[in-house]
């Protein structure tokens, strides 16, 4: 991996290269903070606008857009008590307080400190641990990628939060619609209902702008209109001072190392990340009476941890094509509209853009730190744009963007249908996060399966007995599954035990 | 602040979920002659094992959604809720706007992506609660205008235009 950083060097200090690093950080940050967008809608709707672009360029955007987002919310998090992303929601508890007492620079200078310290070591962690867990997977044959896959789907459960059953809906809606269309094997024709549009079957893209961007502009009007938020004073941000840091270290890298595991754990997110990290903070410092109050420690916990997620949710996404969250599983689709197989070979076969992506986002947020202090006063007077004004443009970019890509007027269709389903299943509790990650891993996953059965000639005990890594992995996945079951009967004795 | 979603939509989801997947597998079964489609080597093995399975956790949360919040006998003698004037209204915005884009998707290619995009933008916008002429005059053209010209002439990305002129 350390021999093709040259080759990815040559990439990204090109004059497109640095344009795509500054523009897609400071256009991540702006989205980011702007209420209710957040990170999956911010990538959703510049997805499509990098299918005109190289593989690495625009993948470095999409990261760029990504890891901007998530510090972006603090900036609207901290300044108008609402977190542009979920990751964000921890910081408001100390961030709000910090910006009322007037001190909302300070705020948002131990944010941005904190992220790009979060996201650094984040990126560090990416370096080092992607390519060991990549050379290992290269042993993987049809029946471990199956069993890895099932691996991988079992984050289905993780990002289901509410209901896991909800979850394996969603999830069993998306590995369908990623089989209709062509049998990978024998190429016959499935479930198109004589639509020659959908021989090749759904287009992920339409799918993904339809269920995030166009079912967010339909929630937000069914959960009612922001009717706008309180002015803070703010006239810029203000970077804390070397002897504020003292005593603050062992946050700072606690917090961080919460983030990066927390992100390597397919499936949970930045928001947890950054409540455990701030639980954590609480109870672990000196000043934890004050958390709540506008206590620096606990933006630093939060901020620096859910940066940190970013690097550790990339690992298994990279090394193994399996989605570490929602954004992540996104950025797979990214991949896979743009030619690039995800899955065990995706950093031995493409050694250079894997070593830009390594290199660009550690870039990224290193930029953070400039961007940040830049955006963050152009950005504030763009927290008090009317709901209905960002629900339109939503609107029209949902339309530009799926439309433009193929010029296809079937797709809008297609992103118009899943906006409209996914708004009725969103209502009724149902996570489209799995959605996505069925509809991703859906064709490796009939592929490895129907290989591996051509393999075994049609023996699925077969794909256990001769193989001790699928076999180890089809165990971790049963006892993913079997884990929330365990936890939901522990937390029923416990609940009959307080009553009795 | 989200609003409570009513039991009735809950379940009638749910049962669509449920019905959806059965639907697809007569289908599979009636164009199969008969056949279930579940050898091992068969084009519908996969797709087939999905519906299955996507149709037994759909039943199990239906079966979630009957048995959760189910109202006691003393409720269920009371009559239900009616919707309150707000809740009416939301439901006519969202209306509104999921017409005004299905609207937009389809005339994009008639009418071209500026003037469809405008008719969105300003329908949206009066729909959501904007009084003022001048915004939704201005934003309602200015924005697409922007986003046409950025996209269709700047970066020479074509988009749609209209029957009356190849600039829009």
């Amino acid at each position: 991996m350390l021999s093709a950083l040259p080759a990815a060097a040559a990439l990204l200090f090109t004059l497109q290269g640095i344009a795509t690093l500054l523009f897609g950080t400071t256009l991540g940050i702006v989205l980011g903070a702007l209420p209710g967008i957040g990170s999956t809608v911010a990538v959703a709707l510049v997805l499509p606008f990098t299918l005109t672009m190289e593989q690495a360029p625009a993948v470095i955007l999409l990261l760029a857009v990504y890891a901007g987002s998530v510090y972006g919310g603090s900036i609207s998090a901290i300044l108008i008590n609402t977190p542009g992303t979920p990751a964000g929601a921890a910081t408001v508890l100390d961030g709000t307080p910090m910006a009322r007492a007037g001190r909302a620079g300070e705020a948002l200078g131990w944010a941005t400190l904190a992220s790009v310290f979060g996201g650094l070591v984040s990126a560090m962690l990416l370096l080092l641990a992607a390519p060991q867990l990549a050379a290992f997977a290269l042993r993987f044959g049809p029946i471990e990628t199956f069993a890895l896959i099932c691996l991988g789907l079992t984050c289905i459960v993780t990002v289901s939060k509410g209901s896991v059953v909800k979850g394996l809906v969603a999830g069993g809606l998306g590995l369908f619609l990623s089989s209709v269309g062509g049998d990978p094997i024998t190429g016959e024709v499935r479930f198109t209902f004589d639509q020659y549009q959908l021989i090749a079957g759904f287009n992920l893209l339409a799918v993904v702008i339809g269920i995030f961007a166009f079912s967010e502009i339909l929630i937000r009007i069914a959960d009612g209109l922001d009717s706008g938020a309180a002015d803070v004073p703010f006239s810029g941000l203000v970077l804390p001072k070397l002897s504020a840091m003292k005593g603050r270290f062992g946050n700072l890298f606690k917090s961080t190392a919460i983030g990066c595991g927390v992100g390597v754990l397919p499936g949970t997110g930045s928001a947890t990340a950054a409540f455990i990290a701030y639980a954590e903070a609480k109870r672990s410092s000196p000043r934890g009476a004050l958390f709540g109050k506008g206590e620096p420690d606990g933006i630093v916990a939060a901020e620096s941890s859910n940066n940190a997620v970013t690097g550790g949710a990339l690992v298994p996404t990279l090394a193994l094509g399996i989605p570490g969250d929602v954004i992540t599983a996104v950025m797979l689709a990214t991949f896979t509209l743009h030619g690039i197989t995800p899955g065990v070979r995706l950093m031995t076969d493409n050694p250079t853009l894997i070593a830009a992506i390594f290199l660009g986002f550690f870039l990224i947020n290193l930029l953070l730190l400039p961007l940040g202090m830049v955006v963050s006063k152009l950005a504030a007077p763009l927290l008090r744009v009317s709901e209905p004004l960002m629900l339109a443009a939503i609107g029209v970019l949902c339309v530009l963007g799926v439309y433009y890509v193929r010029g296809n007027p079937f797709d809008l269709i297609v992103m118009f249908s899943a906006g409209v389903g996914g708004f009725f299943l969103r209502r009724a509790g149902y996570p489209m996060a799995p959605l996505i990650i069925g509809m991703v891993l859906g064709p490796a996953f009939e592929l490895s399966l129907r290989q591996g059965l051509i393999i075994t000639d049609g023996s699925f005990t077969a794909f256990m007995t001769g193989h001790p890594i699928a076999l180890a992995l089809l165990a971790l996945t049963a006892i993913g599954l079997l884990w929330p079951v365990v936890g939901q009967v522990r937390a029923w004795r416990a609940a009959e035990r307080s009553v009795s | 602040m989200s609003r409570p979603v009513g039991r009735g939509e809950r379940i009638g989801v749910a049962a669509v979920l449920l019905v959806v997947p059965l639907a697809l597998l007569l289908v599979a079964w009636r164009d199969q002659g008969g056949d279930s489609g579940l050898a091992a080597f068969s084009p519908l093995f996969f797709p087939g094992g999905v519906l299955w399975g996507w149709a037994a956790v759909a039943a199990m949360a239906l079966v979630g959604e009957l048995l959760s919040g189910r109202r006691t006998v003393d409720d269920a003698a009371a009559p239900p809720e009616p919707a309150t004037e707000v809740e009416r209204g939301v439901w006519w915005r969202i209306g509104i706007v999921v017409l005004a884009m299905l609207a937009f998707v389809f005339l994009v290619t008639e009418l071209g992506f500026l003037l469809s995009a405008i008719g969105f933008t300003v329908i949206t916008l009066l729909a959501l609660g904007s009084r003022s002429p001048l915004t939704v005059i201005a934003y309602g053209v200015l924005m697409p205008a922007v986003l046409f010209g950025l996209f269709h002439h700047a970066l020479g990305l074509p988009l749609p235009t209209s029957p009356f002129s190849y600039l829009f």
